[in-house]
């Protein structure tokens, strides 16, 4: 437990040591502040412009998790720290368990100042707060935390997989963006039923959507709380079998 | 065992539980590489507070044998075993009594040499309580005393190297195993380093693989040569010489008629082979193999007897150098004597 706290530490340091991390913060804080103003001036009611600003949250990890986790495995193994890390008297899991910790974190570190733009709107027109539904954000942000921490289990393996960044960073972005657009454009996607309902399943923008509108869905907490597991466990394996 | 030396370093010479116990066994260890034999079926045992060189060409294995005795690369085949911990089905065991400081020695050049120390030292469970202590004690053995707050990535070479060798002292191993030690610095610090290798030798059983072989006779009191993916010799720098290259050479500058001379040593007692070199002011040196250990009072009477002049007669010891080209390039030499 010692070791996990100790190397969860150092990964989640290591970002902000990173200009990277820098430029991601900032990236998010942009996207997410202006698409805000503009959901804001837009739409009449404050439930709507939350359900955007989940979508806008959603669009921008398809950018920052991928950069966020790329460097997790990909970078120790190209500097050989993996050998001084690896050799230590830590098993993989722990490892794997301490680098995924340490992104997630920082990523819902990196979210939690778009909870003050409620804060400001609040404080801006007094008589909003009223009609914003405290379930729905929360549902909206627990769904986010849920999303990301299946894509960030998936950059890792990426990263596990390879000791090139860039590399990493592609396939992550790739899968992610079929995963994500697979259910947005369902209606186009096929004429299948059955695709169709697949692909609903699995799409990040609806499961968010419902969650900012306060539904509390079991399946898509089943199915990201999987995804992660199962991600977590491949690369447990990949990074066991590079041994 | 040096006075002064703290208590918990004598600890595993004296452990009764561990009496007896190889510090590290090897057998039958082989590793594949998508089809290329690395290391092929190599066994070997070292005890405690063994020093050992391990030397071999580049690619012939060393590494891949090192990173498989600390569990970061699995054999294909085989088993070993440190302290009596299987590598496989107990890594974290068995890498609790192993320092390593791996080839290039990998650092997070982004951290502080204090804050990498303490992380290091949480990973590898030193006790809370001690981990200060420890960290303060591995700076002072690897001069690092002053240098906590710096940036390892502005670290000098030779600087990170003893970031390196400290880390894989902070919970006290009882074998340290260093991949190239030296690889990479300036003689002065080489020396540094090999004087920081001595004064553990005292304290640890030590592995230590280098190319840079004056280094190994001194410390080591035993070598492993591994060629090939196979262990060729293994014994200590002496007897190597001894089994491998027959005695010594024997040199010396005589004035005179350099036929003659030949000639007149060919005919001493135990003389094989004489050798001349011509030299640039008349003089003319002459080497001199023998079977016979020491024939340089018989040259010497041969000279004077014959009313030649003897400026220099010194004996040749032949180096590790020797011997590891001997054994590595398949040298006559070797089939000759073995």
């Amino acid at each position: 437990m010692r070791s996990f706290f100790a190397l969860w530490r150092r990964e989640f340091a290591a970002l902000f040591l990173s200009p990277i991390a820098y430029v991601m913060l900032m990236f998010f804080l942009l996207v997410t502040g202006c698409g805000f103003y503009w959901l804001v001036k837009e739409n009449q009611e404050l439930t709507h412009s939350i359900q955007g600003l989940m979508v806008v949250i959603w669009s921008c990890m398809l950018i920052v998790l991928p950069v966020l986790t790329m460097r997790t495995f990909a970078e120790e193994r190209k500097s050989g720290t993996f050998e001084t890390l690896m050799t230590a008297p830590v098993n993989d899991t722990t490892v794997v368990l301490s680098k995924f910790a340490g992104v997630l974190s920082f990523f819902l570190l990196m979210c939690a100042p778009t909870a003050l733009y409620l804060v400001i709107i609040g404080w801006i027109a007094p008589e909003t707060i009223g009609i914003l539904d405290a379930g729905s954000v929360l549902g909206g942000y627990l769904s986010v935390a849920l999303i990301a921490s299946a894509f960030i289990a998936l950059g890792i393996l990426a990263s596990a997989l390879t000791s090139n960044q860039i590399i990493a960073a592609i396939s992550t972005f790739a899968i992610m963006s079929i995963l994500f657009f697979g259910g947005l454009f369902e209606p186009h996607l096929s004429k299948t039923p059955l695709v169709r309902e697949v692909g609903g399943y699995l799409s990040s923008a609806l499961h968010l959507m419902e969650a900012a509108r306060g539904v509390f869905d079991t399946r898509s907490l089943v199915l990201y709380l999987s995804t992660t597991v199962f991600f977590l466990f491949a690369t447990t394996k990949a990074v066991a079998a590079r041994r | 065992m040096p006075s002064g030396v703290p208590n918990q370093y004598i600890r595993y010479l004296n452990n009764p539980e561990f009496q007896g116990v190889l510090m590290i066994k090897v057998q039958n260890l082989t590793k594949n590489f998508s089809g290329n034999v690395a290391v092929d079926d190599i066994s070997f045992e070292v005890g405690r507070g063994e020093i050992i060189g391990f030397l071999g060409p580049n690619g012939a294995g060393k590494t891949t044998t090192m990173r498989m005795l600390t569990g970061f690369l699995h054999p294909t085949r085989g088993s070993i075993e440190i302290a009596g911990c299987n590598v496989m089905t107990n890594p974290l065991a068995a890498r609790r009594h192993i320092g390593y400081m791996p080839e290039s020695c990998p650092l997070y050049t982004e951290m502080r040499v204090d804050e990498y120390l303490k992380f290091r030292a949480q990973i590898k469970e030193v006790p809370r309580r001690e981990v200060k202590t420890r960290l303060g004690a591995v700076k002072d053995q690897c001069g690092l005393s002053d240098m906590g707050r710096r940036i390892i990535g502005q670290l000098s070479k030779g600087y990170r190297q003893r970031v390196g060798l400290a880390d894989s002292l902070l919970h006290e191993p009882d074998l340290l195993i260093l991949d190239e030690p030296t690889a990479g610095l300036d003689p002065n610090q080489i020396r540094e380093v090999r004087d920081l290798i001595g004064r553990l030798a005292e304290r640890h059983t030590l592995l230590l693989s280098t190319h840079i072989l004056p280094e190994v006779e001194m410390a080591c009191k035993r070598v492993l040569i591994i060629d090939r993916g196979k262990i060729v010799a293994s014994d200590s720098p002496a007897s190597l010489q001894k089994r491998l290259l027959g005695d010594a050479l024997i040199c010396a500058d005589i004035l005179g008629d350099a036929a003659a001379i030949k000639a007149a040593l060919k005919t001493i007692d135990g003389v094989d082979v004489v050798m001349t070199d011509p030299l640039e002011d008349g003089w003319s040196r002459f080497r001199v193999d023998s079977a016979v250990p020491d024939i340089r009072t018989r040259i010497f009477d041969c000279v004077v007897s014959k009313g030649w002049k003897l400026r220099e007669l010194h004996m040749e010891s032949r180096s590790l150098e020797d011997i590891f080209v001997a054994i590595t390039r398949g040298d006559t030499l070797l089939e000759v004597k073995s």
